[in-house]
């Protein structure tokens, strides 16, 4: 005991005075007592109360005088030296607003770890969408307590005519007579003012810039986990993202899907799964405040279950999304195979190692542990694996597919097509996307393409002439191994399975 | 304490590894939802508790004496800890033939496991062999 307290020197803080301890237990409790009897100490305390209380009763003071009615609103409506600003989620905000209202979600004023942003960085902010110290700025959200959020954090950047309409959103939607606004006067995101549309919220811009900034400073063993954070934490209010595969968003499990149909970069719409993610300002176990929405194809996998791993947001290779700013559509993709995920995996719990390594030492000395290691190994080992799943070490294979053809009664130049994976369709000569070769003399076709599902897959060759007058002969090889041979034509389509 | 009672503490903090583990499995899935990791904390918590006890146990019995066993506990925590990158330079060789596909999770926690429990036998046939001594 005495030995324990000899170890370290207490550091006692009062106040900033830092008074050293000395190791002696005696000693230290007489020099304590002697501290608190002190009558400087006692001054500190009562000050430190009285600091305490007078903060206190400062903010009350403080946000008696800053807030504003109702009727206030009304009768500022129109003036242009008040700045409204909606503190609430870009989704509620363009459900409707207040008329002119701007929109930045109280959460933008803090990083993706809960604390405040540097302070130049939110003035960029706030000045991008107009409130600036030399307006009248007037927060509101649902019920009042998002825009005190932001109301202090506007106080923080010495913004001096701040005030907060207590009734926000929850009594101005339930009067009649107060006007509501569903357009998007300026929705703000990331500090980008993204643009001022006038045709209604439905296209208004998204904070991805801001997204893709922080996901593309992910490094190391943690990014996977570190991009699940920045999906679902980050100050976002709409993302469309394309997943494929691979990956371990942990956060993510507990998203919502639905079906919806989406655009793709190619102004062709194709069904994707949409996954609701709440996004969670302070970290991951909070309350949603906005959501992010993300596409994920349902496509390539690692095992037959893809689409329910797809939509428990467990795995991904590749994120893409569109950037509404520039229009592009941006993307991060993960290396296939992370060897350092799976370390991470196998020592992500030190409890089980714990386990197995008291067990098994004991075994030495004591039988009846020889069993309990052997089952701690093994449940060790399941653990690992399980975690495994989602480090996409699957590489997709490239398979070399090489098509020979010639005329046989055949006299014409013809349309030769391939489908990889479908059937060619009737008319496929009438199509885009099937014709990669138009001759009338023999040829070798050689393509590689990358298979990103393991399982069984075809290739399907035709060329337009006719069997048996129009006729061409054709032999098909999977990664320099012939498959098939035998005539085709238009509706005589040569057709070759390889496992991948 | 008696043999028996010590046996059960023993099983009883295999128990509560497996209800861990178990459990874990279930989050893993999301069969179980967030709410649950707290929960899944402590019952981990209480096992590593329970297997104090029952190593308390054994000390206090003397059943395993502490300081001959110090250097060999240092080389054998350190094998164990050896098995996951062994594990992954198994599956970097396996990844290089096809039959690996779809299957690295059983590859990777099929090698920690084949390997820590040859890495037991070999201690067991080590102390067998009197090379060991504990």
């Amino acid at each position: 005991m005495h030995e324990t307290h000899g170890l370290a020197k207490s550091l006692y803080l009062v106040n900033t005075h830092i008074i050293l301890l000395p190791s002696n237990e005696g000693e230290s409790m007489q020099i304590y007592k002697k501290r608190i009897d002190s009558k400087s100490f006692q001054a500190i305390l009562i000050l430190l109360v009285l600091i305490i209380g007078m903060n206190a009763s400062m903010q009350y003071v403080k946000a008696e005088n800053h807030s504003v009615t109702k009727d206030w609103v009304k009768s500022n409506l129109r003036n242009a030296n008040v700045v409204f600003l909606d503190a609430r989620s870009f989704n509620e905000y363009r459900s409707g607003h207040l008329p002119k209202a701007v929109n930045i979600e109280w959460t933008y004023s803090y990083d993706y770890n809960g604390s405040y942003k540097l302070q130049d960085e939110l003035r960029k902010i706030f000045e991008t969408a107009g409130v600036t110290p030399q307006k009248t700025i007037v927060t509101y959200c649902q019920a009042g307590r998002r825009a005190e959020a932001i109301y202090n954090t506007l106080c923080m950047l010495d913004y001096s005519q701040v005030f907060v309409y207590e009734g926000s959103w929850a009594e101005w939607s339930t009067d009649p007579q107060a006007p509501i606004e569903t357009k998007c006067t300026l929705a703000l995101v990331g500090g980008e003012k993204n643009n001022t549309n006038t045709e209604g919220c439905s296209s208004c811009s998204s904070p991805i810039s801001r997204t893709y900034t922080f996901i593309s400073e992910l490094t190391g063993i943690n990014r996977l986990s570190a991009l699940a954070l920045a999906l679902s934490n980050s100050n976002i209010t709409r993302l469309m993202a394309h997943f494929i595969l691979k990956g371990f968003i942990p956060s993510l499990r507990e998203a919502n899907a639905t079906k919806v149909m989406y655009e793709n970069s190619n102004g062709v719409f194709d069904q994707r799964t949409q996954v609701v993610i709440p996004c969670k300002p302070n970290g991951p176990e909070n309350e949603n405040v906005t959501y992010a929405e993300i596409y994920f194809v349902s496509e390539p996998t690692i095992s037959g279950a893809a689409s329910e791993k797809i939509i428990e947001g467990k795995t991904w290779l590749s994120a893409y999304w569109v950037n509404k700013t520039t229009s592009q559509v941006e993307s991060i993709t993960v290396d296939p195979c992370d060897y350092w995920c799976l370390l991470y995996c196998a020592f992500q719990h030190p409890e089980v190692w714990s386990y197995c390594i008291g067990f098994c030492y004991c075994a030495f000395a004591w039988p009846p542990c020889v069993l309990p290691c052997v089952i701690c190994i093994i449940g060790l080992g399941a653990v690992s694996a399980l975690c495994t799943i989602p480090c996409g070490c699957w590489t997709p294979p490239t398979v070399n597919i090489k098509i020979e053809a010639w005329p046989t009664t055949d006299t014409y130049t013809r349309s030769h097509g391939m489908a990889i994976d479908q059937p060619l369709p009737n008319d496929w000569w009438l199509q885009s996307g099937y014709e990669f070769k138009v001759t009338g003399s023999a040829f070798t076709y050689e393509r590689s393409v990358t298979i990103n599902t393991p399982g069984t897959h075809y290739v399907e060759y035709a060329a337009s002439g006719y069997v048996p007058n129009y006729a061409w002969h054709a032999k098909i090889s999977i990664n320099g191994v012939l498959k098939a041979e035998g005539d085709v034509g238009r509706f005589n389509h040569l057709r070759v399975y390889f496992d991948v | 304490m008696k043999i028996t009672n010590l046996t059960k503490v023993l099983w009883a903090s295999v128990c509560a590894l497996w209800v861990f583990i178990l459990l874990w499995f279930l989050r893993q899935f999301n069969i179980l939802g967030s709410e649950y990791g707290i929960p899944i904390s402590w019952i981990s918590a209480i096992g590593l508790i329970l297997l104090g006890v029952f190593v308390g146990t054994l000390l206090s019995e003397k059943k395993i004496q502490i300081r001959p066993m110090i250097p060999l506990f240092i080389i054998f925590t350190a094998g164990f800890f050896a098995a996951p990158f062994v594990a992954v330079g198994i599956l970097m060789l396996a990844a290089n033939f096809t039959f690996s596909r779809g299957i690295e999770p059983l590859i990777f926690g099929g090698s920690i496991t084949g390997y820590l429990l040859l890495y037991m036998i070999l201690w067991f046939w080590l102390r067998k062999r009197g090379i060991v001594k504990l």
